[in-house]
């Protein structure tokens, strides 16, 4: 009696085993809900990005992508719980050009090298926005003025260190002297301008869309190689002989180590739900670049340069020692 | 359709099921998460928000502004009946509400309580729907000055308030304010008071410091003082006595004094609740009739504060219609409703869906109204509470303030800070040290810096900015006369008494 409880318990306990085996054996990616950490809080321009692409992505991988925001340090505590994650491609997480800024600086403990850089899904080029209706028509008015007058006009920005500094030191040493005036919250930088208290914002378009389409606000000029589709009068930094193009842009991460044939899972998917209507539509609402999506090695080389980039200006104006 | 006529068909579109039934859900969602420690309003309308993605945007914004407005209240619940506030804007309710609740006045204070943010967010929306425009005008022409002159007169209220000693306030608000700068700072992005370790690097989050300050804090010192308090809760039913039009009518001062300020600095991008929630407090007490009964249980600083957080409410909302701006947290997310219907907030909101704007007015002012019936409802839930006895009731709120903290940032070093200031706050009511001085300069403090950094910057360092604009530098003379009145005023009455005594000496 006591031997065949012994053998139906043996039995059971192979059967376990036999079906757990089978199923790591045959586990197929994904097989179970994939973490998406929004390194930005709610409601901002990163989580939207996050929640749409999340919603479009998960009918292709079969999977629900919960997000989780995790904001604070420029987007560093949502990455440090990334990087603390198992390399497993069960967590992913969002990223921005103002991160790697962070890490540009040296602020941060991770390099470039600790991320699998996935796709990239925004490219989204910055403007100077003035109020529409204030002494600046455009672009010439404006840097006649602030020649005339050095540090006197005011500019609204994220704060010191970040690209939005790198681009008016930058002008400074074209002989454009402006204040940078910082402030993290979107909604105070925004009322600064509009209630008249800073003369310039620097932002990318998608973020400010309601001022532009009930004409507070315009662009007077685009940091790019080229104009921008939107606004066609609105004259390129490259044009204007200033060699600046620092772009905005959002991507998906992974940790560094998740096995290869998963990143080309999770890149596919981005890539095919990029290439939906819904995307496409949410995509030029924000203003961003027609051709966002990047993925693969090719994005990995171009995070890269743009890296280099923001360190070789870092350290010609002195943000960098 | 002029603005009344639209008026009349928003009301018609609130009283629609799907919308009257989300107003409903939401102020109930919203008081029970305002009232549990931790799980703050702001938590309570994150929440909500992926429910809102399949509905339209006119019942998903009044589900918003109802967690939102219940959520503030909320908070005052749980202050009155254990001393434990919710969220950091209902430190000053609790601290009048609770001293009332030991005089046997619970039941009055939780109607009180009900009542004046009912009545003080349905003032502030009426001023929402009938002159939002020009009220938009004014925020805009506030800069970071005007900013900061506002946050150091919440600063200068809470120091005044305490009669016992200012000394100790003192202490506590710049112990506040020094654990307020640990982390990257904001304006310049360098560490400051951070060792090198990521758990200070991140910052402290105030609501853990709320949390553990007050609530464990709270039930640690109940758990020490054990013998002394009976181990079965209440015996009766608890009670919640609404106001009656009288009372209304008696304390109409301190309702609209705090339906003003609360009104006002709602509509400052950045300030929010907790700001209009101390700032109305501390006017009150300068103007009040009774000055002394303020920190002991005062009707007018309990009627003036609650109607003043949710005034804030109305506010708040302004610049969000009116500019798509959004000013505090709890509006941000309600942007990112819109924008994920693909509505902009902002001065197109009005011509592109008029509709819609009039039914979220309605549907606001409605809302205020329910919030007695709702608030009446979970107040007389929460009551029933007093009846477990109080070592059970700790274990619960023990779990719910770990959860709690867990789910605001999903971050577990967040619990051992909340463990850390839970033993600090025991220590503090040991010693008789005020803890929401130390709460107030740890939410205001960061504030403060920053607007003043910002000013500074804006007028290449000239102090002279904060006392040459009219409305900064007004406010900041308001706050030095409210912190040297009492001194002034010790001295007047020492003199006088020497006088006397001279002359009873020379007679």
């Amino acid at each position: 009696m006591k031997q065949r409880l012994l053998l139906c318990a043996f039995l059971c306990f192979l059967v376990l085993f036999g079906g757990y085996a089978g199923a790591l054996a045959q586990e197929k990616y994904p097989s179970r809900p994939i973490d998406f950490i929004c390194t930005w809080g709610v409601g901002g321009g990163s989580d939207q990005m996050v929640r749409t692409l999340a919603k479009l992505t998960e009918p292709i991988l079969g999977v629900p992508l919960p997000v989780s925001n995790k904001p604070g340090a420029s987007g560093n505590s949502g990455t440090t719980d990334l990087l603390a994650a198992k390399e497993d491609g069960y967590t992913i997480a969002n990223y921005i050009a103002d991160t790697l800024a962070t890490v540009a600086a040296g602020q941060t403990r991770y390099k470039s090298e600790d991320i699998e850089w996935i796709v990239r899904t925004q490219n989204m080029p910055s403007f100077l926005f003035v109020k529409t209706d204030g002494p600046f028509a455009d672009i010439h008015a404006l840097l006649k003025a602030v020649k005339e007058n050095p540090n006197k006009i005011k500019m609204a920005g994220l704060g010191f260190g970040t690209i939005d500094d790198i681009t008016l030191r930058y002008l400074a040493s074209k002989g454009y002297k402006m204040t940078l005036v910082p402030n993290p919250n979107p909604g105070e930088r925004y009322a600064s301008v509009l209630g008249g208290h800073n003369e310039v914002l620097y932002e990318q378009a998608g973020d400010i869309r309601q001022y532009l389409e009930a004409k507070q606000l315009k662009p007077v000029i685009v940091f790019a190689e080229k104009r921008f589709p939107a606004f066609p009068e609105v004259p390129c930094s490259k044009e204007l002989g200033f060699e600046i193009f620092m772009p905005q842009f959002r991507c998906v991460i992974a940790k560094k180590g998740v096995p290869a044939d998963r990143v080309k899972i999770l890149s596919d998917a981005f890539v095919k739900a990029m290439q939906t209507p819904e995307w496409k539509k949410f995509n030029q609402e924000q203003y961003a670049d027609e051709a966002s999506t990047l993925a693969g090695p090719e994005f990995g080389r171009w995070v890269d340069g743009e890296l280099k980039t923001m360190q070789r200006l870092m350290k010609e104006f002195g943000i960098l020692k | 359709m002029n603005g009344l006529e639209l008026f009349w068909v928003g009301l018609a579109n609130a009283f629609s099921p799907l919308n009257f039934l989300m107003m409903l859900t939401g102020l109930v969602i919203g008081v029970l998460a305002g009232a549990l420690p931790g799980i703050t309003m702001l938590n309570a309308i994150v929440l909500v928000l992926p429910f809102t993605y399949s509905m339209d945007i006119v019942p998903s914004l009044l589900l918003m502004t109802a967690v939102y407005g219940g959520g503030i209240f909320g908070g005052s619940i749980t202050g009155i009946l254990f001393n434990i506030p919710g969220d950091p804007m209902n430190v000053p309710a609790t601290w009048e509400g609770y001293a009332l609740h030991r005089k046997g006045h619970v039941a009055k204070a939780l109607g009180v309580a009900i009542m004046a943010s009912a009545l003080g967010g349905f003032l502030s929306c009426l001023v929402m729907t009938l002159v939002s425009p020009p009220f938009a005008r004014v925020a805009l022409s506030f800069s970071a000055t005007e900013y900061f002159a506002v946050v150091f007169l919440g600063l200068v209220s809470v120091v005044v308030i305490n009669t016992r000693s200012v000394a100790s306030s003192l202490v506590c608000l710049f112990l506040g304010m020094l654990l307020g700068t640990i982390g990257i700072d904001d304006t310049f992005g360098s560490a400051r008071f951070t060792f090198n370790s990521r758990l200070l690097e991140t910052g402290i989050n105030f609501t853990i410091v709320l949390i553990g300050l007050f609530a464990i804090g709270e039930v640690l010192e109940q758990l020490c003082e054990r013998d002394k308090i009976p181990d079965q809760g209440l015996k009766e039913r608890p009670k919640v006595s609404l106001m009656t039009p009288r009372e209304v009518w008696a304390f109409k001062g301190p309702l609209l004094r705090g339906f003003g300020s609360g009104t006002m600095i709602g509509m400052i991008p950045g300030a929010g609740a907790t700001v209009a929630s101390f700032v109305s407090y501390g006017i009150e007490r300068q103007v009040s009739r009774k000055p002394e009964e303020f920190g002991k249980g005062s009707w007018d600083g309990l009627n003036a504060t609650s109607s003043a957080i949710n005034a804030s409410t109305g506010g708040a909302m302004i610049p969000l219609l009116t500019l798509g701006i959004p000013g505090s947290g709890a509006t941000a997310v309600m942007m990112g409703a819109f924008l994920m219907h693909g509505i902009q907030p902002g001065p197109l909101l009005f011509d592109k869906a008029p509709e819609s704007v009039y039914t979220i007015f309605a549907g606001m002012l409605l809302c205020n109204l329910i919030m007695i019936f709702a608030g009446w409802v979970c107040s007389k839930f929460f009551s029933e509470l007093m009846r477990v006895p109080e070592t059970i009731m700790g274990a619960f709120i023990i779990v719910f303030c770990f959860v709690g903290a867990y789910a605001l940032r999903n971050d577990t070093s967040d619990l051992w800070y909340m463990a850390f200031f839970g033993v600090l706050g025991y220590f503090m009511r040991r010693y008789r040290l005020p803890i929401p001085p130390l709460v107030l300069g740890i939410i205001l403090g960061p504030l403060a810096e920053r607007y003043f950094l910002t000013a500074m910057i804006a007028s290449n360092n000239d102090v002279s900015v904060f006392f040459t604009r009219p409305v900064s530098a007004g406010i900041l003379l308001v706050s030095i006369g409210m912190l040297f009145w009492p001194l002034l005023q010790a001295r007047m009455n020492r003199r006088k008494a020497a006088a006397q005594a001279a002359a009873v000496a020379g007679s």
